[in-house]
């Protein structure tokens, strides 16, 4: 046994390569959980059929009222519902992993005690979810563009612009993530809803599927706060051009750009603030891995 | 310490049990009290329940408004978003709930009772219908008050009907889900995630199903909300909405459906428990 | 409901249970694992029946068998003479199950609530079945937290109400399967002190027990079968297992620290040694063909090495007839074994 023991050493490691390792673990872990429920057909299925039914919501409501052909509103639902799969499991199944592994796994205490960079844990389970969101975007951007005829060509696409806006993208996801699970560690019993609350809010006024001007006046403000706004605009402004229906049509696109960059950093330095006093709060209370038992 | 003497007088006298229709109806009414309470102990399943839904609303109604669309489209969302509480509660309170019962240690007992799983379905439907009602009467309520919709019913008795059985046929379509969910382990929840925005498509939750072409549209009409909210539409905005059939025949085919999927879930509450049983897997977690 | 069965309550005839498995990417077709092996087993009514075994052994899936949980995959089971395949309906009326590790149970309810919902399913007026619950739970100590809700109940005193949810409709046959896993000393105690107060109170009631405690079984059961790997290897009265394992006496012997006992094996009359550290020095448990080879042993410790501090004579315990008819000690067992 001793001679066993000895011969297995730690890799201690400095900071960023335990963060590095940490998040990959992390990130890996939040894969295998994400695709391993089914054969791959249907988890192929699973992401063909709620993003394009989302987007087809909105298309038949389009054509119920303009009565067919095309417009610039059509190509505004395509990019939204094709991003929102991002905000979903990106910001929403942050939360999720961490109660799943408060409540259903149960391995939030011995991940937490564990000398792992608590945080680098959660952004690589966010990381992998968002990673899941990719197929989903991409076939719901295909369908957009071949069976809709929405102006989604590569000459007009702004690639590098739209990389940057989506790097960006999830960076103010992962940190929404972390808001939303520092909120999640002080709530037990029905802290399982609370995300999707949180996600139906921000479908509401970041201009997913409509534009922010459409919002009585006194919402716009609480609009531009998000990251997501930004995020969606520049996206849209990216891929659709100039010609797309704009929630801010005052904004030049290098302007949205510097707003996102703005307003995600704010909420990076926000959440991770709001991380730390959670963390502090619940370890007071002795409820990080407290079971809700319902 | 066990009062040890006290056991046998505790325990000694057999009491006397009711057999048939007496027992189901004890059993259902068991089975719905955890329901019809849990709104009281655990208020914020009231928030959720609600508001969540009347989010999803507040979308689609500004989805209309930035088409520039008739009031009355402000009037089918609102009704979508009623309809959605009740599939929410069809789809996660009743055909997913045996998955949560399962990994709670709870389907094992509910299997092992003389009752059987039906009794304890139909309490599930009871409890759960009478909580989607108060919350889709609120965002019925609500919607209206915030985007001053006026509702003028035609006529009372036939929506109350149409209503009625449609209610009945969708938690036969329930009963039906919680058989196979309660096959299809973890996959339970995916499956249940799967059936949100699919259906509320091919049900015309948002707009009027005639939209998605005739025969697409009689093809989904095998899920109860579609010909019930087509019905419910045309007694509430008469010929403005372009209806699907005529309101009887829809009521006709409700019911027709609601019998349906009661037979459908009473033999495939019992294939499926007899599967489970001989698979071994009522008790395992995935 | 009907008196108890004229016949077996429990009757068990070659009862097989296999599961199929996945397959992986190393092994495509892997073989069905076999959890019950031909199992044959009768228990008459009024009897506490044991069932013991490691983890893995079958004891659950055998229980779940019987309570109509699982099909079996050949041969036939009856409790209270109603089959379990083709009369299950039945069966359930006259039995009831309580596991131990279970975390079942409505958090939001209160543990009178919870009771009383269960009182229905097996259609007991209210006012009657509240009347017993209350009763119940004075006996098993719980009466005060019967406003409690479930969610904030210890696990000892969640087992209790548990317990409770089984004998509230007064079943013909309770099947226990580890009722008292988890909890701690007292809380078991008292759990084992209620059921062997139970079963007496009335003729008739008959109680299935699995657990892999063994002085658990000592204690309650009129007699115990071992189960190992599917198949019952041995099912007499405690006493008379024990006897037939007294092929020997047992010693144990406390001496200085020693380097191997092994070479113990080799001294005429010495049947089976295990030597374990403890405290600085080594615990020797012996089995040998009778008293009279204690001598033996206690001359070749003195030749050989350490002082001998203490020396006792055993009883033969059920883990003696476990290790004899298994070959290995109960944990060892666990160790190899997989779920149940």
């Amino acid at each position: 046994m001793a001679t066993a023991a000895a011969s297995v050493s730690r890799r201690s490691g400095s900071g960023p390569a335990r963060w590095w390792r940490a998040l990959r673990v992390a990130y890996w872990l939040g894969w295998q959980i994400e695709t391993n429920w089914t054969d791959p057909l249907l988890f192929f299925i699973y992401s063909l059929a709620k993003p394009l039914g989302g987007v087809l919501i909105l298309v038949f409501m389009y054509f119920v009222v303009a009565r067919g052909g095309q417009g610039p509103l059509l190509g505004f639902f395509v990019v939204g519902t094709a991003l929102w799969p991002f905000v979903l499991r990106g910001m929403m199944g942050t939360a999720w992993g961490l109660i799943s592994d408060r409540e259903h796994w149960r391995t939030l205490r011995y991940i937490y005690s564990a000398p792992i960079p608590f945080r680098a844990y959660l952004i690589g389970r966010s990381l992998a979810q968002a990673t899941s969101a990719i197929a989903p975007a991409l076939i719901t951007l295909l369908f957009g563009r071949y069976v809709l005829g929405v102006p989604l060509h590569l000459e007009t696409i702004d690639g590098w612009y739209a990389a940057a806006a989506m790097l960006l993208g999830i960076a103010g996801i992962v940190a929404l993530g972390l808001a939303v699970v520092s909120a999640a560690m002080l709530i037990s019993g029905e802290a399982w809803r609370m995300p999707e609350g949180v996600g139906a809010a921000l479908y509401l006024v970041s201009g997913a599927i409509f534009p922010v001007t459409t919002l009585p006046g006194w919402l716009h403000p609480v609009a531009q706060v998000f990251p997501l706004t930004w995020w969606l605009e520049a996206m849209r402004r990216g891929l659709l051009g100039a010609d797309t229906v704009k929630s801010f049509p005052w904004a030049g696109a290098g302007q949205v750009l510097l707003y996102q960059v703005l307003v995600t950093l704010s909420w990076i330095v926000l959440a991770s603030l709001a991380f730390g006093v959670a963390e502090r709060r619940a370890r007071q209370l002795g409820i990080l891995d407290q079971e809700s038992a319902y | 310490m066990i009062g040890a003497s006290a056991a046998p007088a505790a325990a000694g006298a057999r009491l006397p049990r009711d057999h048939g229709l007496r027992r189901v109806l004890r059993a259902a009414a068991g089975r719905s009290y955890p329901r019809i309470i849990g709104q009281n102990r655990e208020r914020s399943w009231l928030f959720y329940d609600t508001v969540l839904p009347l989010l999803g609303t507040i979308a689609f109604v500004f989805v209309y408004k930035a088409l520039g669309a008739p009031d009355r489209f402000i009037g089918y969302v609102i009704m979508g978003g009623a309809t959605t509480a009740f599939w929410l509660n069809v789809m996660w309170n009743m055909a997913a709930q045996f998955y949560w019962d399962k990994q709670g240690g709870n389907l094992e007992l509910y299997m092992v009772v003389p009752c059987g799983i039906t009794p304890i379905l139909l309490g599930m439907s009871l409890g759960g219908f009478l909580a989607t009602l108060l919350r889709a009467a609120v965002i019925v309520l609500l919607g209206a008050w915030m985007f001053d919709v006026r509702f003028a019913v035609s006529d009372l008795g036939l929506f109350l009907l149409v209503f009625g059985v449609a209610i009945v046929a969708l938690y036969g379509l329930g009963v039906t889900f919680a058989s196979l969910f309660l096959l299809w382990g973890r996959e339970a929840w995916h499956m249940a995630e799967l059936f949100m925005e699919p259906v509320f498509l091919a049900s015309g939750f948002y707009f009027p199903v005639r939209a998605l072409g005739f025969w697409a549209a009689m093809g989904t009409s095998f899920i109860p909300l579609t010909l019930a909210l087509d019905a419910l539409r045309q007694l509430l905005f008469g010929a403005a909405h372009p209806a699907l059939l005529p309101v009887w025949w829809e009521v006709a085919a409700l019911g027709a459906l609601a019998v349906m999927f009661i037979i459908l879930a009473r033999f495939m509450l019992r294939r499926m428990e007899y599967l489970a049983r001989r698979e071994g897997r009522l008790s395992l977690r995935f | 409901m009907s008196l108890a069965p004229a016949g077996p309550a429990i009757e068990v005839r070659d009862l097989v249970r296999t599961y199929r498995i996945k397959g992986t990417a190393q092994n495509r077709h892997p073989a069905p694992v076999v959890a019950l092996d031909g199992v044959s087993l009768d228990v008459p009514p009024g009897e506490f029946f044991g069932l013991l075994g490691p983890n893995g052994a079958g004891k659950t899936t055998l229980i779940k068998v019987l309570v109509t949980l699982l099909l079996p995959t050949s041969g036939s089971a009856r409790v209270a003479g109603l089959d379990v395949v083709s009369q299950a309906q039945l069966v359930r009326e006259r039995i009831a199950m309580v596991s131990g590790g279970e975390h079942s149970g409505y958090g939001l309810l209160t543990v009178r609530e919870q009771l009383w919902m269960f009182s229905q399913f097996y259609g007991l007026p209210t006012g009657p079945a509240l009347a017993r619950i209350d009763d119940l739970l004075r006996v098993v100590g719980l009466y005060d937290e019967r406003h409690r809700r479930v969610s904030a109940l210890s696990t000892g005193m969640r087992q209790k109400m548990n317990l409770v949810r089984g004998l509230l409709p007064d079943p013909d046959i309770l099947f226990l399967d580890e009722p008292t896993v988890g909890l701690d000393v007292a809380a078991a105690r008292d759990i084992r002190a209620y059921i062997r107060d139970w079963i007496r109170a009335r003729p008739g009631r008959t109680v299935l027990l699995t657990t892999h405690y063994m002085h658990e079984a000592e204690e309650l059961c009129d007699r115990v079968a071992i189960i190992h790997q599917g198949r019952i290897i041995a099912s007499e009265a405690p006493g008379e297992l024990k006897r037939r394992a007294a092929g020997g006496s047992y010693f144990v012997l406390r001496t200085e620290a020693m380097n191997g006992a092994g070479w113990l094996a080799d001294v005429p009359g010495v049947l089976r040694v295990d030597a374990t550290p403890r405290d600085s020095g080594t615990e020797l448990r012996l089995q040998l063909t009778d008293d009279g080879a204690i001598a033996e042993v206690v001359r070749a410790l003195a030749g050989r090495s350490g002082r001998i501090l203490s020396m006792q004579k055993l009883e033969p315990s059920l883990e003696d007839v476990f290790v004899q008819l298994v070959g290995q000690r109960l944990e060892e067992a666990d160790q190899g074994g997989g779920g149940s």
